[in-house]
């Protein structure tokens, strides 16, 4: 296992339960809170370094370890205080990942831009999976990269889908989604066009830039109870 | 002491400036700017801030939060020759600063932003962000009354 240095900044609930994880898997995490009401409650997590102190100053992060952190998540509820701490990171102590909440999902693209490698909107990351649950059962196994630039997702294929028993190359899918992979049984087969979807069978799906409910939407149908 | 002296130089002839935050220094700012005959719109997230400004004041004030794309493109920046970012938060003027940046690529207007700590300018170093720093400005200030460091 790669064993990170990991520095979260802000954020309370949050924070705890990320440290928790992130202890969990072996890494080493500090955690930098400038309330000090917050720090005697962190300090219940075992193993976990805290530092009282505002995570947008130089000599804190200097003081948390920054110059040998591996990552940085700033996870404050001010977004302003989230790109700082994660630029300072970055431009000041060679920092390699940084990853920042943004609240407003206006601001994903300006943050990425500015050198933030992971920001992460939260309103948009739970109105998606409010999205994909409230529409399908089926889509399983959803597997996000770069904020849902691209995405793989699993169907099953069954009887009611209008796309069972015929060829691959006979559905019109969108352009950015393939089927990477299609499980039956115990094989595992890298479809062509020539193959022809069968009940039953697990479709691994991928998609850049966010069609793969269209996708789905093509392979399962839409249903009455959608 | 007047401000706008210094300040006034460097931006010298041009006239469509915006201050973003109305506290004490963008107030006194917009002021001496407009009554130096520059076109003023300062900006505050409260209406109540511009309870500073004073009735000569004769320049346009705009209630919004400067933080949010969707007020940025609505103050006419593309025609600024000057952006002046003073609310009383280091981590906001600098991400103001750096949005502003992003929507007028290039060298127009010229961006100031007030930071307390010196220490975070590296943030948008390369931006072209002028950064000015109460604390070493009046230590240098202090230091030249006594003579001891040359300018």
């Amino acid at each position: 296992m790669i064993n990170d240095r990991i520095i979260i900044v802000g954020g309370r609930t949050k924070a705890r339960t990320l440290a928790q994880s992130l202890i969990g898997q072996g890494h080493s995490v500090t955690v930098i809170n400038a309330v000090a009401e917050d720090c005697r409650r962190l300090a219940s997590v075992d193993g976990l370094n805290i530092i009282h102190g505002d995570g947008t100053k130089p000599y804190v992060l200097d003081e948390a370890g920054a110059g040998e952190a591996d990552v940085i998540i700033a996870m404050s509820p001010r977004d302003e205080d989230n790109l700082i701490a994660c630029q300072l990171g970055k431009k000041m102590f060679g920092v390699e990942k940084t990853v920042a909440i943004v609240g407003s999902p206006d601001k994903v693209a300006f943050f990425r831009r500015l050198g933030i490698d992971h920001p992460v909107c939260a309103v948009q990351a739970v109105t998606k999976i409010i999205e994909q649950q409230a529409f399908l059962e089926e889509m399983k196994g959803m597997v996000s990269f770069e904020d849902g630039r691209v995405n793989i997702v699993e169907l099953v294929m069954d009887e009611a889908c209008p796309t069972v028993r015929k060829k691959l190359r006979d559905i019109v899918l969108p352009d950015s989604v393939i089927i990477g992979a299609l499980l039956r049984g115990s094989i595992t087969i890298i479809p062509r066009g020539e193959t022809r979807l069968l009940p039953g069978d697990k479709l691994i799906i991928l998609s850049a830039g966010g069609r793969e409910i269209e996708a789905v939407r093509i392979l399962r149908g839409v249903r009455a109870d959608e | 002491m007047n401000l706008f002296k210094g300040i006034g130089k460097a931006l010298k002839g041009e006239n469509y400036y915006i201050i973003i935050g109305c506290g004490r220094l963008g107030a006194t700012l917009a002021e001496q700017l407009e009554a130096a005959g520059k076109e003023i719109l300062i900006i505050d997230k409260r209406q109540s801030a511009f309870d500073k400004l004073t009735d000569s004041y004769g320049g346009m004030t705009f209630t919004g939060d400067a933080s949010e794309m969707s007020v940025l493109e609505r103050v006419g920046l593309e025609s600024a020759e000057g952006v002046i970012v003073v609310t009383n938060n280091d981590n906001m003027n600098a991400m103001i600063a750096q949005l502003i940046r992003e929507i007028q690529p290039g060298r127009k207007p010229r961006i100031i932003a007030r930071l307390y700590e010196p220490g975070r300018e590296v943030v948008y170093k390369e931006l072209g962000i002028t950064s000015i720093c109460p604390s070493e400005l009046s230590a240098r200030e202090i230091a030249s009354y006594l003579g001891e460091v040359d300018q």
